[in-house]
């Protein structure tokens, strides 16, 4: 399993004798083309979880290693990438590419331009337009693929996000979903959030957290069938799922669920046509 | 709706009458044609996307900007006389999308006292007033907080009795939510519903239907004209509608719309996953 | 992610320095920066040093928080230490000796009366904003200068200018530990290579930061406008402050007390 992380704990230093436990005993592995969605309210200590793989927090209990070594060795650098919420606000440079290319080019690659326009295409910003455009002037949506490209141009294998979609319309969410779709063919993808739903369908795994421990942890099928530990932790699941959910109790055959509405009103209205 | 207000006492209503606003050097106007109205205890929702003139009418609303043409007047008082600036200013409360940038007080008792203090209150008087506002958006005991050590939902809902502590008849909200989690967001809308029941008419704008699906009325501009001035039913009852206007209908709306037109008897409006369950089970 | 407390920063606590009018606390800080001036002897230094223990010991204000500014004027103190003791080819008896340059006791000494002198300098100031909000503060020193609002002054926006800056501090410092680390986890190294190469590593961190202060700046503008704020002129305020006889007394005696120590000793 490339990125792993067994029995982490994180602990604040409050300067009072006993910190804060921001996580406890928490253990996540990640391998490319997998989609891990983190779910937890504000305080479960999800953001901090991801700071740990990240390698930006030393652990105090467990470990993190990347491909059996550490983040951090050379032969890692760059391999673990991390988005930070509102990423956009991050912008220094006076081009996107130049922008972009801040990370490869810190890590000492010989053509960072060259690795910055590859990231762009991948998250469908054409290099030839938006490379040499001012980054401070970008909508919603563009800002976010083009700050997600800077963590992707340094060779990440595996990325991961916080609140990737926050603050953004429906175009410019839909925009960042396709681009990290299409990110799953290259690595493994971690996104943190409070608000799951529109990562649920296509998720490898779903963890939740609560109080820095995992209260759920397994496949978005594994949380349709009991759900209970997952609204324990303070998440509700999506109308549209529940409404499924609820179906599937009172007998109508349902061999998916998905967060989709028209997806669901197909299969809703086919396993209803089946059982009448 | 013109002239008799100025004359004889006071309609309590905020007008726009056919307002234009374009923004100097601007090639195309930002507004054109906008006639609205917002009455005490009522709430209107303003939808649309980004760039289709929100931010602009709401700034139209409370004097920081002026129009182009047409008129914008709050309880008779036209925004463009300057020496009525300030008196709409203290009518129309005014909340902005990032609640960081709005604290201008250290501690969140001296923020909502800043607008009584501008406006020459007593301090006796200040001191009521500022403790009831904090009580009335849920942060009553937070007087001698840091705004650094409020969530960002709490900073929101202060932002929000900062502006009650003026007292205004109208409260616009500038997407008072699109910064929060969901926890803040339910907070900060149910702060907002208390206002409306306190007799403050609110101006809520923002890119979520949910949020304001129990508003009086919904106005969706879009290329800064009203292309929608209805009851939040009306959207929810037709969602190809809606998604013409380029408003995002919930995911269970949109469920129970295609459930409807596969022939199960959904109850309209925005049924809840019991209830549709419900119907697909009956039928 | 903590918020690093600022140096200086007001600590909550109930204590009668806390209650004493920020004006009051001025004047004694006056009194007491004069008088440490005045002071010619490690005598007059012990005086203050102890004045000063005993207000830290009164204020309720942990002795760590109260001296930890005193930790950033490291490289001051050792300057001041060495710009004393040092001496060139000096004749009288030496304590140390490298060459022409030695250290003798005369000056090591009158390094050691300075540092102790700048370090209870801090100490005693800083004393003034631990037990201070801001608010409090800048209400004072506008009240201090309304003086100067006879003579055209802006004070009342003055005031005001000091209470935003003061409101933003924490949230600036927050966001800039923000952009150092989003800036790291990119590769990003601020600790490696020549001055000018450290300085140039800031840039992808200060660029983002006065983009979003500024764009700060433009919606506090907006705030402030719709809250209706037109200058210092009919404001009124919260908290009006009043001068009590018990701030009075404590603004003589100890003003007077402190300015006379220097003076004799």
């Amino acid at each position: 399993m490339p990125l792993l992380a067994e029995g982490l704990s994180y602990t604040y230093e409050t300067g009072r004798a006993s910190g804060v436990v921001a996580v406890r005993d928490v253990s996540v592995g990640v391998d490319v083309g997998d989609l891990v969605v983190i779910a937890g309210t504000t305080g479960s200590g999800k953001s901090t979880l991801l700071r740990l793989l990240a390698g930006l927090l030393v652990p105090t209990a467990g470990s993190v290693t990347v491909d059996g070594v550490a983040p951090g060795a050379r032969e890692t650098r760059g391999a673990v990438s991390i988005v930070f919420q509102n990423p956009e606000t991050q912008f220094f440079a006076e081009t996107l590419r130049a922008d972009v290319a801040f990370g490869p080019r810190n890590l000492g690659r010989p053509e960072p331009e060259a690795d910055a326009d590859r990231a762009l295409a991948a998250v469908n910003l054409d290099p030839s337009v938006y490379g040499p455009r001012s980054p401070f002037g970008l909508s919603g949506g563009e800002a976010r693929r083009g700050a997600i490209a800077g963590a992707l141009a340094m060779g990440a294998r595996y990325l991961l996000l916080d609140e990737p979609t926050a603050g953004l319309d429906a175009d410019g969410r839909r925009a960042v979903r396709a681009a990290l779709r299409a990110e799953r063919a290259r690595s493994g993808v971690v996104v943190v959030t409070h608000d799951p739903a529109e990562f649920l369908d296509g998720a490898s795994q779903v963890i939740a957290l609560a109080e820095g421990e995992v209260a759920f942890s397994g496949t978005a099928d594994a949380l349709y069938d009991d759900p209970s530990a997952y609204e324990g932790a303070g998440l509700a699941l999506p109308v549209v799922v529940r409404v499924q959910l609820l179906a599937r109790r009172r007998g109508l055959p349902l061999a998916r669920v998905t967060v989709d509405p028209g997806l669901a009103a197909r299969s809703l209205l086919a396993a209803r046509g089946e059982s009448l | 709706m013109r002239g008799p207000s100025s004359l004889q006492g006071r309609t309590h209503v905020v007008v726009f009458e056919n307002v234009g606003f374009r923004y100097p050097g601007a090639r195309t106007a930002a507004l054109e044609g906008v006639s609205v109205s917002v009455r005490p205890a009522e709430l209107v929702a303003l939808l649309g996307p980004n760039g289709s003139g929100k931010s602009t009418l709401v700034r139209l609303s409370n004097a920081l900007l002026s129009p182009t043409s047409g008129r914008v007047t709050v309880d008779g008082m036209d925004t463009a006389d300057e020496d009525a600036v300030w008196d709409i200013r203290e009518r129309v409360g005014f909340i902005q999308q990032n609640p960081e940038n709005q604290i201008v007080g250290t501690i969140a008792e001296e923020d909502v006292a800043f607008g009584p203090e501008n406006l020459g209150v007593a301090p006796a008087e200040i001191r009521v007033r500022v403790d009831e506002a904090l009580e009335a958006v849920g942060l009553a005991g937070f007087q001698r907080r840091e705004p650094h050590m409020l969530s960002e939902g709490q900073k929101q809902r202060l932002a929000i009795a900062g502006a009650l502590a003026m007292r205004p008849a109208y409260l616009v909200a500038d997407e008072p939510t699109a910064m929060l989690d969901p926890v803040g967001r339910a907070d900060v809308l149910r702060a907002l519903r208390g206002l409306r029941h306190q007799g403050v008419g609110v101006l809520h704008v923002t890119h979520h239907l949910e949020d304001v699906l129990d508003a009086d009325r919904v106005l969706v501009l879009a290329s800064g004209a009203i292309a929608f001035d209805g009851t939040p039913g009306e959207l929810v009852g037709d969602p190809e509608r809606a998604l013409g206007l380029g408003i995002e209908l919930p995911a269970e709306v949109l469920l129970a719309d295609a459930l409807r037109r596969g022939g199960v008897r959904v109850p309209a409006g925005h049924p809840s996953a019991e209830e549709i369950a419900e119907a697909l089970c009956l039928s | 992610m903590r918020v690093p407390s600022t140096f200086g920063q007001y600590v909550p606590v109930d204590s009668p320095v806390h209650t004493l009018d920020a004006r009051a606390k001025m004047g004694v800080i006056a009194a007491f920066t004069l008088g440490l001036f005045l002071a010619d002897g490690f005598l007059g230094l012990a005086v203050f040093a102890a004045a000063v223990a005993v207000v830290v010991r009164v204020s309720r204000v942990p002795a760590r928080i109260a001296f930890r500014g005193v930790r950033a004027l490291g490289l001051i103190l050792v300057f001041t230490l060495l710009a004393h003791a040092l001496r060139w080819e000096p004749a009288t008896v030496m304590l140390v000796r490298l060459g022409p340059i030695g250290i003798d006791a005369e000056g090591l000494r009158t390094g050691i009366f300075f540092a102790v002198r700048i370090v209870l300098l801090m100490a005693g100031t800083s004393l003034l904003t631990l037990t201070t909000t801001p608010v409090q503060l800048t209400d004072g020193l506008e009240s201090v200068m309304r003086p100067g609002a006879a003579l055209g002054l802006p004070t009342g926006e003055i005031a005001m200018m000091l209470t935003i800056a003061l409101r933003f501090i924490p949230t600036t410092a927050q966001e800039a530990e923000r952009l150092i680390i989003a800036q790291s986890a990119r590769g990003a190294r601020f600790d490696e290579g020549s001055l000018v190469a450290r300085v140039k590593a800031y840039v992808p961190v200060l660029v983002p930061l006065f983009v979003n202060l500024f764009r700060r700046a433009e919606d506090l503008a907006t705030a402030m406008d719709a809250r209706c704020y037109r200058g210092g002129e009919g404001r009124t305020r919260l908290h009006a402050a009043v001068m009590t006889v018990r701030d009075w007394l404590v603004l003589l005696l100890c003003g007077i007390g402190l300015v006379v120590t220097g003076i004799v000793l």
